[in-house]
């Protein structure tokens, strides 16, 4: 259901008739299905829609934000919430400000080059179920599998008191595995996922099959790897990782509200020494994958209305900016960047990465093991954990030993962890490849989840603190 | 109590039902109203007002699964066909059930009109006390939410079930960061209560997270080695609700996904150590008689005295259990221990998610030892208030890794310091049995990711730490 945007913009006009400093509306509508199965059964099975819709204030120097599940009552929530903000405002010796945009009109579709709707209901999930018997024919170790399937349409729509009006459709398509395998008291986990912005075209089938057929061969030799071992050692990081220790360890670091909450170790560091010389660091919500769908992160505009642009977070090691909702680079001073995102509607903005990463060296991969010599090749995550103080953990599902330079034998998962800057300042080499992936990110109370695109070069690293 | 969602879901269920074919259909209707106030770094910067809910149709038809939600009572007929079409090509699964109606009893439910007669200048008032207290040299960032949570649901199925709920709580969380030089430190504090007595002395709680992260400001270096630990409710909540309770799944069980397989009836941890599913707790976060499918809930004796008792389910790995588990007797049953819920690990509970097995609170049950006893009977180890990386446990094995975030190190029965760099290595089988001492203070915890656990303070032996 998308929504009249003349019918949102009165209703953001009487909002800011109300003695509002400013008002946003936004709205969208999500058609999911997603196929699930386990061990050959279908697990989940499900078509849905979801509609959204919220509005957000600036009152006195604060926000109000309320959100309904119809415009009908989000009309009748408009005075309760001004009123709330503007009583709580009364406790602040300082006011949030923004600063003025223009009026825009844009209306963007980002179409799917093979519509979801081109395949039925029926064969995707036969294609689910066929790359899940896949393993066990192969791998009688294996002891459960579950692959899943999910594609979004969406609708996001856009309006303000600037009289922005935005509207942005788009499709997402991904499919993913997780394997379980046990041999005796050995128990190990492998999960991959693939996908992108688009239609059935990000999912091809003989790639997702072929996907699980080569990571049941990686499940069979874990089970027979040794543990990875603890301690400090040099390492090179794959581009999943090198993607995670950029936006997890360090990228939130960089998120304006985090700044001026005062829950950054950043905080007062721009235009100072924070990596070494070869380290470029890029947000980049327009960035392209090379087959010319928009990376996995990408979006034309945030959700507060602003066009979206890439960031230089780091320039040769120097932090030169943070990344900004409306809020913080008023506050900051400093140029809007268009990471204002919210999961959906229901949620309220907050600062956000889309597609961050270490900008290409110029090292092959074999450059980067022979750096190491003797250390470890760490592959893919499963998932990263940052803290404002610049600690950080991430989960890690293979390792390699690294022997005179060459990659030796795999090791089962383990992780990595400690202090971003100290960790970034140990930086070696930097790879000349980027390898784009998908991924999503979660943070904020209630946790929003968003989509980010792991795209990144492998890096090496002289220490690294190791937890077998 | 006034519950208006039973109506809108029994006529839902009669206006869809009758079509042929259908064994079961089932209607789940859920709102929940939310009032926040969030002070940023002493300033009261967001004010929300948040209703939001929807519903889902699950049905089956010739062993086959439908589901789909939606967010519109208007739009639960769209739902319904949708659910119905998935269900026309779904697969069938011999053991998807809807339950029949079981009758709840004495359960006594809790909802304390005090809470929602709270007005935003009372909310307000807790606020400003607890800026007074962090308005203190060394603290860099005062940051406090508070919010007025009213939930409902409402289940109607065919096969009798005709039932609906409604909760209010409060819940409060404080964030603060100390700072001197480059060094930061982390102090917090949270609770989640449903009954106005236990609101906490709101002064004494901000005090201690201000001394606690002043005192955190003092890094000490960890040498690595053994030692012995205290984990905080936050901590044991981490490592439990991630890397313990998915294995107490049914469902994971059935999918092999869980280091409890084959342990039933085993001694798994220490005699100090007793874990109840705390299903009819109704101060507990998701307080409610009746799980997300309508099945009375329960108090199950998850571990008892540290011999593994039971397992949890739902209806449908309940009856795949009774397929396909070994049983001690033939006249063993396993049935559903009201263990369903909609959630997902990240995003928490929504009607947006199928019903699957969930705990509904896993209960530590508390000890007779004090905090300060604790630490009196350690030499040297480490209190961990909040670790990162729990989130990346691996589920089949327990193995975890995680990094202290906010913690201390102990040294002759005294904190000395944070932490300055550590990572902890383990898996939950092992971990968990080297618990020695149980405290008497278990905290209701204002966290609605994964699954919920309340404990007390634990102390480990001989805990396996590397330092940085």
């Amino acid at each position: 259901m998308i929504l009249d945007m003349d019918e949102l913009q009165k209703i953001v006009d009487y909002v800011y008739s109300q003695g509002v400093r400013y008002a946003d509306i936004r709205a969208d509508n999500t058609l999911i299905t997603r196929i699930q199965v386990r061990n050959g059964e279908i697990r989940v099975l499900k078509s849905s829609q979801e509609l959204g819709l919220g509005l957000r204030v600036l009152v006195n120097g604060s926000w109000g934000f309320t959100t309904a599940i119809d415009v009908a009552s989000l009309k009748k929530q408009i005075k309760s919430v001004i009123s709330l903000t503007r009583n709580s405002a009364k406790h602040n010796s300082s006011v949030t400000e923004i600063d003025d945009l223009r009026s825009c009109h844009a209306k963007i579709c980002w179409p799917a080059k093979v519509h979801p709707d081109k395949t039925t209901i029926e064969e995707k999930i036969d294609f689910v179920i066929e790359a899940n018997n896949r393993p066990k024919k192969t791998c009688p170790q294996i002891s459960s599998v579950t692959t899943s399937y999910t594609e979004r349409q969406q609708t996001r729509q856009f309006v303000n008191t600037e009289k922005r009006q935005i509207q942005h459709s788009h499709f997402r398509t991904t499919f993913g595995v997780h394997f379980v395998g046990k041999e005796q008291a050995i128990i190990v986990e492998r999960s991959c996922s693939m996908g992108g912005i688009g239609g059935l075209e990000a999912v091809p089938y003989d790639d997702a099959i072929g996907l699980v057929e080569k990571e049941t061969e990686t499940v069979k030799r874990l089970l027979r790897a040794d543990a990875a071992p603890s301690g400090n050692f040099p390492a090179v990081l794959n581009y999943e990782l090198s993607y995670t220790l950029a936006h997890e360890a360090f990228g939130h670091l960089c998120e304006g509200d985090s700044v001026i909450r005062g829950d950054s170790i950043l905080e007062g560091k721009l235009g100072s020494k924070v990596a070494s010389d070869s380290i470029t660091i890029i947000d980049d919500p327009t960035q392209y994958e090379p087959n010319g769908r928009p990376a996995f992160g990408s979006f034309p505009y945030d959700d507060e209305g602003v066009k979206a642009s890439p960031t230089v977070l780091v320039d040769k090691g120097t932090l030169v900016s943070y990344m900004h909702s409306r809020e913080s680079a008023k506050k900051l001073a400093q140029p809007l960047t268009g990471n204002g995102r919210a999961e959906s509607a229901k949620r309220r903005p907050q600062v956000r990465m889309s597609n961050t990463y270490f900008m290409q060296g110029d090292a092959t991969q074999e450059e980067l093991f022979e750096e190491v010599k003797n250390g470890l090749y760490l592959v893919d995550s499963r998932g990263g954990q940052t803290t404002g103080q610049g600690t950080y953990h991430v989960g890690v599902q293979l390792a390699y030993e690294i022997r005179n330079g060459r990659i030796g034998q795999l090791l089962r998962g383990t992780a990595i962890g400690g202090r971003t800057l100290e960790t970034l300042s140990h930086i070696r080499l930097i790879a000349k490849d980027i390898i784009f992936g998908i991924g999503a990110c979660g943070k904020g109370d209630p946790t929003q989840t968003v989509f980010t695109g792991t795209n990144c070069p492998e890096i090496s690293i002289n220490k690294l603190t190791i937890g077998g | 109590m006034d519950v208006s969602l039973l109506n809108p879901a029994q006529q839902l269920l009669n206006t869809i039902s009758h079509v042929e074919g259908l064994e079961s259909t089932e209607v789940y209707l859920e709102r929940e109203t939310r009032r926040v106030i969030r002070m940023i770094r002493g300033e009261f910067k967001i004010n929300e007002i948040i209703q939001e809910g929807g519903g889902a149709i699950r049905l089956i038809k010739g062993q086959r699964v439908g589901f789909s939600t939606f967010t519109e009572i208007s739009l639960g007929r769209e739902a319904f066909k949708r659910a119905l079409s998935i269900a026309n090509v779904s697969k069938p699964n011999p053991y998807a059930a809807i339950p029949a109606h079981r009758t709840v009893t004495n359960y006594k439910p809790l909802f304390d009109k005090r809470l929602l007669e709270l007005t935003p200048a009372d909310l307000s008032e807790t606020l400003l006390i607890t800026r007074d207290v962090l308005n203190a040299p060394k603290i860099h960032s005062k940051n406090a939410t508070i919010k007025i949570i009213v939930h409902e649901k409402a289940i109607a199925n065919t096969n009798g079930i005709e039932t609906a709920y409604k909760s209010v709580a409060l819940s409060f969380e404080i964030e603060c960061n100390a700072k001197k030089d480059d060094i930061s430190s982390y102090g917090h504090y949270g609770i989640f209560t449903r009954d106005a007595n236990d609101i906490p002395d709101i002064h004494a709680v901000a005090s201690r997270v201000r001394d606690d992260a002043i005192l955190q400001l003092n890094r000490v270096n960890v040498e690595s080695g053994d030692m012995d630990i205290i984990l905080h409710p936050l901590a044991a909540h981490e490592l439990l609700s991630w890397a313990m309770a998915p294995g107490l799944l049914g469902h994971n069980i059935l999918k092999n996904a869980s280091p409890f397989i084959g342990k039933m009836g085993e001694t798994v941890g220490p005699d100090v150590l007793t874990i109840i599913d705390n299903g009819r707790d109704p101060c507990s976060l998701y307080a409610c008689p009746f799980d997300d499918e309508g099945t009375p809930r329960q108090n199950t004796l998850v571990i008892s005295k540290g011999i593994l008792s039971s397992f949890l389910y739902d209806e449908t790995a309940a009856r795949e259990a009774q397929s396909k588990m070994k049983r001690a007797n033939e006249t063993d049953y396993y049935c559903s221990t009201g263990n369903s819920g909609r959630f997902s690990p990240y995003d928490g509970r929504s009607y947006t998610f199928p019903p699957t097995v969930s705990t509904n609170e896993l209960y530590v049950q508390p000890g007779s030892a004090s905090f300060s006893e604790m630490l009196r009977g350690i030499s040297n180890g480490l209190y961990i208030i909040y670790p990162i990386g729990a989130h990346s446990s691996n589920i089949s094995s327990g193995a975890f890794n995680i990094v202290p975030y906010a913690g201390f190190v102990i040294k002759d029965g005294e904190l000395q310091g944070g932490i300055k760099e550590a990572i902890i290595s383990s898996n939950i089988p092992d971990f968990i049995k080297k618990i020695s001492v149980v405290g008497n203070d278990p905290i209701r915890l204002p966290i609605t990711w994964n699954q919920p656990v309340t404990s007390p303070h634990l102390v480990l032996e001989d805990v396996k730490i590397i330092g940085g």
